[in-house]
């Protein structure tokens, strides 16, 4: 680089930033005045300022989408309420927090709790007033969400199968550590949610740089997202991170990582400067370095990253602005040591496993699909209901997957037929083999009702529009073949749509971009093949595909392959 | 006649060449004028001639008494009596000892109270201090209505204290019911009559001219003659899982030359649902086609059980006039008993009286034992500034289950069935009790529950349009925040713009214990107190029964609180602030 950029000094405020910078700057480390405007009643609405500041707590104000002109004509505000992620590293919850989180969303929240993509877990519906209550509640639980969404490194992702490989039990740890490493140090959420004292841990005269030493009082520039994948799977769509860490085994023992930077799927319609990028991988490093690792790569990001305009904030753009090279460079300054090679792995698929599968040490373990995370209890099952049961038996543990699904973790064997038996009293099928392979292989992200940013359906149309799909499939003995679909309502791709052999992106109500071709294990991206289909279009189209797919496929050539040779996109 | 005849000549030069709507309109801003004149003393000169003065009394506090005295007066001025009229708010009782002769038209209210501007009058009349009044000739008229338990109470109490206290009754008192009009105006003449006729002095007679008649016509639609406005909006403002549908009505005036104030009332009438008319007709054996008579013309059952008698209101004395004709003395005895009906009373209706107490009326017998169906009156929701030629309303919806039937209340159904474009017959009721400070400066606190926050509406966007500067603070109670929020985004507007200062809500479940609008005001006792030692108004509306009483004693204990007085002072304090006009109710 000629024009050598000068990074940002730590706890001075970006030049021309952006209104986020300047809310994060007055905002006396993430308090703002959320006490107070927690506590007007004349509406179940915040302030702009504040919406920013509570997402570093974990919780983005929403409405609900499908009332909101019908309460404008009664002269009413929008059906404001607050979703609220937990920050669960790795998706594990033990019985005990799942039965209380189940009371959270049955006493707070809309009666629905939501597995994420990013194995976390949220609350819809939490009214402005009840904010306290239930961060109480998740606090008796020994949760928390701080640090949930906002401009800081989100819930740290880990490959949670405890089956998929020997060396789960090493590398499962290091998600609760490198979280707790780049967490937030700010009291905030302490005192304004749980009635700490103020300035419990401010030093005397209040030195910033002591409250965040890694984020200073502007924290990032965006949003940051750090995975451990564990080959051959790639469950956790490692490149789509910020840091993708990808765990190598040696000689039966975690050796380390090799590191990827700069994934990150989202684009804006109409800005040709926005982008979804996979990660490049550039390094290996060993367990005992990976926290510092982590640290300065974060830390970079925080100096470097665009503060001026946030469609361009995320680390990928600052990657992109500076070079591989320099980068590097900088990484290998500021650790003092530089990355080793690159080691050898491979991965296979981004699936989930379903049924039940035992571990070395004789404990058995349940994968679960859920139809798109969503926990609940509806005309044709009683998943909540069951999931509580076994909870309260402590039958098991829950892990969530990043793919919104859930593994019933060290179950023993005596009891398989209990939790079984439960599942099916509530009319829910253990075993996910009479699904189709394109459902088994689906992700939706959250959309309407609550996401402002869906510009169409999503969690609640995909179900329908995969059945129409396997009359399709059906007939072209497709029905059991994997192939992996994913459809989000706008394409910040939540749901990992550009991930997604065949992506479906929503630009209106009823219309979807149609995208094809991303790699069955994750590491490529799809590319957009039609655009602005209704569902009729979306059937025929991918119809004449699977037609095509049914009679010209080589062997076992994935779907994305496919049509990549021959050259669909 | 009022007018000196070079004013009656300006007066009719002025308005000669006037349109039916101009004409319309002046009689609204002429209306207005006089009830800006309402808070100094009546301002008609008694005239200096010999023989006997009478003085008309009227305590009113929806207007219906203040039009009957002063009926009354330009009666007695027309046949050339002497006689001075004055509101019980602004005469002071000591000059009872000078008076000879008293008329008074009084109404009552609460639940058998006198009229808020007349309590200070009842006050001292009922009190040691009351003089002794010989000398003094009486007649009252007491307006009430008799699905109140108390009916006619304050003129009853009137009329026999007077008498305690010596005075003559000139007339056996007269009490009327919701139909006042006829009752009234025969009454009038009986008045009119023991009153002595003096010479000529000279003002003008009052001769009816065509010019005259229009304007009053333009001027007064009267259940009578009401105005026929379209709806032109209407929503529920109560979302989904609401106990409640409460709606806002939006009618046109225009055309009409209505001219009213924030504060003011609409009066709406309507029919009675069908339904109920054939279950009516049905239980009591008869066809609809029978001839009855309702008030001296002939029409048939079925169009007087629909267009002309109250269908969903019992009276304990209509249940014993019935048990009478049916010779049920069970039921006379209860009936007899204030208290052995009351609740049920007040959730039955008339197919609840048929079935339970099944016996077999004339047609004519059935009609007479039914009170005359009556409009129904609404706060008005909007502001004349703000809303031009339109009138809002917010209706709640009765519906409730009596008997394991569903009662729907008939006028607030009759509305939320009403479709846009559709006509519905109003008229408009001044309610000069209940009125925003002439001063600017002043500060409101407003207290309103459910459909009482409707007058406050109006009032806030007046003074938003007026550019009024004083401070403001709405008082406001509901069930529940998410869909009981009635005009929500208003407020936070209102809010927004400064034109309303503070807003305290109270949300009765939405959680475990119920909070309501009186535990806002003593929360911020200190700061209510502050602000009503600064001069400020207080308003009061909605339900009369529970929230004004609570709210109500919730005043009496912040002026001990924060005001260190004794409960006599205090109910003191509270007196002297009616008889201010500083604390206003509009109750029902
Ligand atoms: C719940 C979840 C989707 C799901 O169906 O599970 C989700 C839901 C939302 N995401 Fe996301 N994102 C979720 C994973 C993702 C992923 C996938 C991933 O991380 O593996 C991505 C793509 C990867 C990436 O970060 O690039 C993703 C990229 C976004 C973006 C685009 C960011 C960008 O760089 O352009 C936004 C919008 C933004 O940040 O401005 C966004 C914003 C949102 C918001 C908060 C909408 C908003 O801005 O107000 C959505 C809340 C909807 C709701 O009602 O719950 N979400 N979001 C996932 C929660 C993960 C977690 O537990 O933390
Ligand atoms: C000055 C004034 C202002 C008013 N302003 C408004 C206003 O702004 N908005 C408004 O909505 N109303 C207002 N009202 C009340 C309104 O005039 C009507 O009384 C109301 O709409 C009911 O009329 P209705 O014909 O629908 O019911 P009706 O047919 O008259 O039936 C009502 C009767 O049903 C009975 N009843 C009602 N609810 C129950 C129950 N839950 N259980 C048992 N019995 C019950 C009671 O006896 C009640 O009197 C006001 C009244 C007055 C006097
Ligand atoms: C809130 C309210 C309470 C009333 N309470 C009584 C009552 O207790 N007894 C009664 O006879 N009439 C009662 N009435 C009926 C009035 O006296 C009647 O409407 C009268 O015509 C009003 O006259 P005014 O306009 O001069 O005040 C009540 C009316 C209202 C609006
Ligand atoms: S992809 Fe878009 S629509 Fe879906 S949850 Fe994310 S932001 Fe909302």
């Amino acid at each position: 680089m000629t024009t050598r950029i000068e990074p940002k000094p730590l706890n001075q405020l970006a030049p021309n930033g952006s209104a986020v910078e300047h809310i994060k700057d007055s905002s006396n480390y993430l308090r703002g005045n959320l006490v107070e405007d927690f506590q007007n009643p004349i509406t179940a609405s915040i302030s702009e300022d504040n919406v920013q500041l509570v997402k570093f707590h974990g919780s983005y104000m929403q409405d609900d989408r499908d009332v909101r002109l019908h309460r404008q004509d009664k002269k009413l505000e929008p059906a404001y309420s607050f979703m609220i992620r937990l920050r669960v590293p790795g998706g594990d919850l033990t019985a005990e927090q799942w039965v209380k989180l189940d009371d959270i969303s049955n006493r707070y929240g809309n009666g629905t709790s939501r597995i994420t993509t990013r194995q976390a877990l949220q609350f819809h519906g939490i009214i402005k007033f009840d904010m306290k209550a239930t961060i109480q509640a998740m606090d008796a639980a020994l949760l928390d969400s701080i640090a949930g969404c906002g401009d800081v490194n989100r819930n740290v992702m880990c490959t949670p199968d405890p089956t998929l490989s020997k060396l789960h039990a090493d590398v499962f740890p290091w998600a609760q550590k490198i979280s707790d490493h780049l967490l937030p140090q700010s009291r905030a959420y302490h005192e304004i949610w749980l009635d700490e004292e103020q300035g419990k841990t401010l030093v005397a005269g209040g030195e910033t740089d002591e409250v965040e030493p890694l984020y200073g009082k502007h924290y990032l520039p965006r949003k940051f997202k750090v995975a451990i994948a564990i080959p051959p799977f790639n469950d956790m769509d490692v490149y789509a991170n910020d840091i993708g860490l990808i765990a190598i085994e040696e000689n039966g023992k975690l050796a380390g990582f090799n590191v990827a930077v700069g994934g990150g799927l989202g684009m804006t319609f109409g800005r040709d400067d926005t982008y979804p990028r996979l990660a490049s991988t550039i390094g290996f490093c060993t367990p005992e370095q990976v926290l510092d690792v982590c640290f300065h790569i974060v830390a970079i990001q925080r100096d470097y990253g665009n503060r001026q305009d946030r469609k361009l904030s995320r680390f990928k753009y600052t990657l992109d602005r500076f070079g591989l090279d320099w980068f590097r460079q900088e990484l290998n300054t500021r650790l003092g040591f530089e990355l080793g090679k690159i080691r050898p792995f491979e991965f296979a698929t981004t699936g989930d496993r379903f049924g039940w599968r035992s571990s070395t040490d004789g404990l058995w373990h349940l994968g679960l699909r859920l139809e798109y995370g969503r926990v609940l209890d509806n005309e044709t099952h009683g998943l909540k209901s069951a999931l509580r049961e076994i909870a309260t038996q402590r039958l098991s543990g829950f892990r969530m997957t990043g793919n919104q699904n859930l593994i019933l973790t060290g179950v023993r064997e005596e009891n398989i037929e209990a939790v079984e038996g439960i599942l099916r009293a509530y009319g829910y099928e253990p075993d996910a083999s009479h699904l189709s392979g394109l459902r088994r292989n689906s992700i939706a992200c959250v959309a309407l009702n609550t996401c402002p940013q869906a510009m169409a359906e999503a969690e609640r149309y995909l179900p329908d529009l995969i059945g129409k799909l396997e009359v399709s499939l059906e007939k072209h003995g497709l029905r059991d073949d994997e192939i992996k679909i994913r459809m989000t309502g706008c394409p910040n791709g939540c749901g990992r749509s550009v991930l997604g052999e065949i992506g479906l992106i929503g630009k209106s109500p009823g219309r979807y971009n149609l995208y094809l071709g991303a790699s069955f294990n994750g590491d490529r991206l799809n590319r957009l093949y039609r655009e602005n289909l209704d569902e009729a279009a979306i059937l025929g189209t991918l119809d004449e595909l699977f037609t095509a797919y049914a009679a010209q496929r080589r062997d076992a050539e994935p779907f994305g392959d496919f049509v990549i040779r021959k050259a669909y996109v | 006649m009022l007018l000196s005849p070079q004013q009656f000549q300006q007066v009719s030069g002025a308005v000669r060449s006037l349109t039916p709507a101009q004409l319309a309109w002046v009689s609204g801003y002429i209306s207005g004028l006089s009830q800006q004149f309402d808070a100094t003393p009546a301002a008609f000169p008694a005239a200096d001639v010999g023989g006997l003065k009478t003085t008309i009394l009227y305590g009113s506090q929806t207007g219906n008494s203040k039009k009957v005295a002063e009926q009354l007066l330009a009666h007695l001025q027309a046949q050339g009596s002497v006689a001075v009229l004055a509101n019980m708010k602004d005469y002071r009782p000591q000059q009872l000892k000078k008076e000879q002769r008293i008329v008074a038209v009084i109404s009552t209210h609460g639940n058998g109270e006198p009229p808020d501007d007349a309590r200070a009058f009842f006050a001292f009349l009922q009190s040691d201090r009351a003089p002794r009044l010989e000398a003094l000739e009486f007649a009252v008229l007491a307006l009430g209505d008799s699905s109140y338990e108390e009916f006619c109470q304050t003129g009853l109490a009137l009329d026999q204290r007077l008498e305690a206290l010596g005075a003559k009754r000139l007339l056996d008192r007269v009490d009327c019911d919701v139909d006042f009009a006829a009752t009234a105006k025969t009454w009038q003449q009986q008045v009119a009559e023991k009153t002595p006729k003096t010479q000529d002095n000279g003002a003008i007679r009052f001769q009816p001219s065509p010019l005259a008649e229009q304007i009053a016509s333009a001027a007064e639609y009267t259940a009578a003659r009401p105005f026929r406005a379209e709806l032109l909006n209407s929503i529920v403002l109560t979302d989904t899982g609401s106990d409640k549908d409460v709606l806002h009505l939006e009618l046109s005036l225009e055309g009409s030359g209505i001219r009213y104030q924030p504060g003011d009332i609409l009066a709406v009438a309507f029919d009675n649902d069908t339904a109920l008319v054939d279950e009516i007709l049905q239980l009591g054996r008869l066809q609809g086609k029978e001839r009855v008579q309702v008030n001296g013309a002939e029409t048939s059952l079925y169009s007087a059980l629909r267009y002309q008698r109250e269908l969903t209101s019992v009276t304990r004395r209509q249940l014993k006039a019935y048990a009478e004709l049916i010779a049920h003395p069970e039921l006379q005895a209860a009936a007899e008993d204030k208290n052995a009906l009351r609740d049920w009373l007040y959730a039955a209706d008339w197919v609840d009286v048929l079935n339970e107490f099944s016996g077999k009326l004339s047609a004519q017998q059935l009609v007479d034992v039914l009170r005359p169906l009556q409009p129904r009156q609404y706060s008005i929701a909007s502001s004349p500034s703000a809303h031009p030629d339109e009138v809002h309303l917010l209706v709640k919806r009765v519906e409730y289950a009596f008997q394991g039937r569903r009662h729907l209340g008939t006028a607030s159904n009759w509305l939320a069935r009403l479709q846009a474009g559709e006509l519905a017959s109003v008229h408009l009721k001044p309610n000069p009790n209940f009125k925003l400070p002439q001063d600017p400066q002043a500060n409101i606190i407003m207290i309103g529950a459910g459909t009482g926050v409707a007058p406050f509406r109006s009032f806030l966007f007046e003074r938003e349009a007026q550019g009024v500067q004083g401070g403001s603070w709405l008082f406001f109670g509901e069930q529940h925040f998410r869909t009981d929020f009635l005009y929500q985004t208003e407020w936070r507007q209102l809010l927004e713009n400064g034109a309303l200062e503070h807003m305290s809500v109270a949300f009765s479940r939405d959680q475990v214990e119920k909070i309501y609008v009186q535990h806002r005001l003593l929360e911020n006792g200190a700061e209510v107190w502050r602000w009503l030692q600064a001069g400020a108004y207080l308003y009061v509306c909605g339900d009369m029964n529970r929230m004004a009483q609570d709210v109500q004693q919730a005043l009496l204990t912040i002026a001990s609180t924060h005001g260190g007085k004794s409960a006599d002072e205090a109910a003191e304090w509270l007196e002297q602030l009616t008889a201010d006009r500083r604390y206003q109710r509009d109750v029902y």
